[in-house]
């Protein structure tokens, strides 16, 4: 059905290239910090900036440095992470439970719930609610593929951002 | 809590839903100009996929 409603003007990779457009370019260490944040923030605690730059051996400064330069970045007054890049300690807008290991944290959005378990290479599943009807739409997202989707049939909307995020 | 000034739309939808939501969807494009569409849930993981491999190809995977 989904198949029948979506315009096929676009491809996968023209969709993933207009996002990563939007995105901050990341080199390696760029890399290393973000995939340990996401990692850190699915314990459902504050992300503390120390622990990232202990964890993958770079000086607090240049992880500090780094967030500071980015968008879709959100601390608590202690400096800690609660936010970052898709992922979140509470809700933000629509509800998106992201649940890893017995421990839930909050997507930003479908698609973060669909590229964040590649990330932090976990199984996640995840819970929302039919923006129109408000009936729970749930799904388990491994790093290879999607299962368990409920109902059949579900799909996901996207807006594609034109310009860079924040 | 958030000022989000990160953001792609992007939403679950039930199958019963799908025809109301396409019409919202295309009155976001063709007000904002922002190209929308409606994909399976197996095709939207695809682009998160893709993204995965442009963001962070060197370690999309790593398990720290």
């Amino acid at each position: 059905m989904a198949d029948q409603v979506a315009q096929k003007k676009f491809t996968v990779d023209d969709f993933a290239g207009a996002i990563s457009a939007a995105m901050p370019k990341l080199d390696l260490t760029d890399q290393q910090i973000s995939t340990e944040i996401h990692q850190l923030m699915s314990a459902n605690e504050p992300v503390d900036p120390a622990d990232v730059a202990r964890n993958i051996g770079v000086p607090v400064e240049l992880v500090n440095a780094r967030l500071d330069s980015w968008p879709g970045v959100y601390r608590d007054s202690a400096g800690r992470l609660v936010g970052f890049w898709g992922q979140a300690l509470s809700i933000i807008d629509a509800e998106y439970r992201f649940q890893v290991d017995g421990k839930t944290t909050y997507a930003w959005c479908a698609l973060d719930t669909l590229f964040i378990p590649k990330i932090i290479d976990k199984t996640v599943r995840v819970e929302a609610y039919d923006p129109v009807t408000n009936e729970p739409v749930s799904l388990v997202v491994q790093p290879d593929g999607v299962r368990d989707v409920q109902p059949a049939g579900a799909v996901v909307s996207m807006v594609v951002p034109d310009a860079p995020f924040g | 809590m958030f000022n989000v000034d990160y953001i792609v739309m992007s939403q679950v939808l039930g199958p019963h839903s799908i025809a109301s939501y396409s019409v919202l969807m295309m009155a976001v494009q063709a007000s904002i100009g922002l190209f929308t569409t409606i994909l399976s849930v197996d095709e939207a993981f695809k682009v998160g996929r893709a993204l995965n491999e442009r963001v962070a190809p060197d370690l999309s995977g790593h398990k720290g």
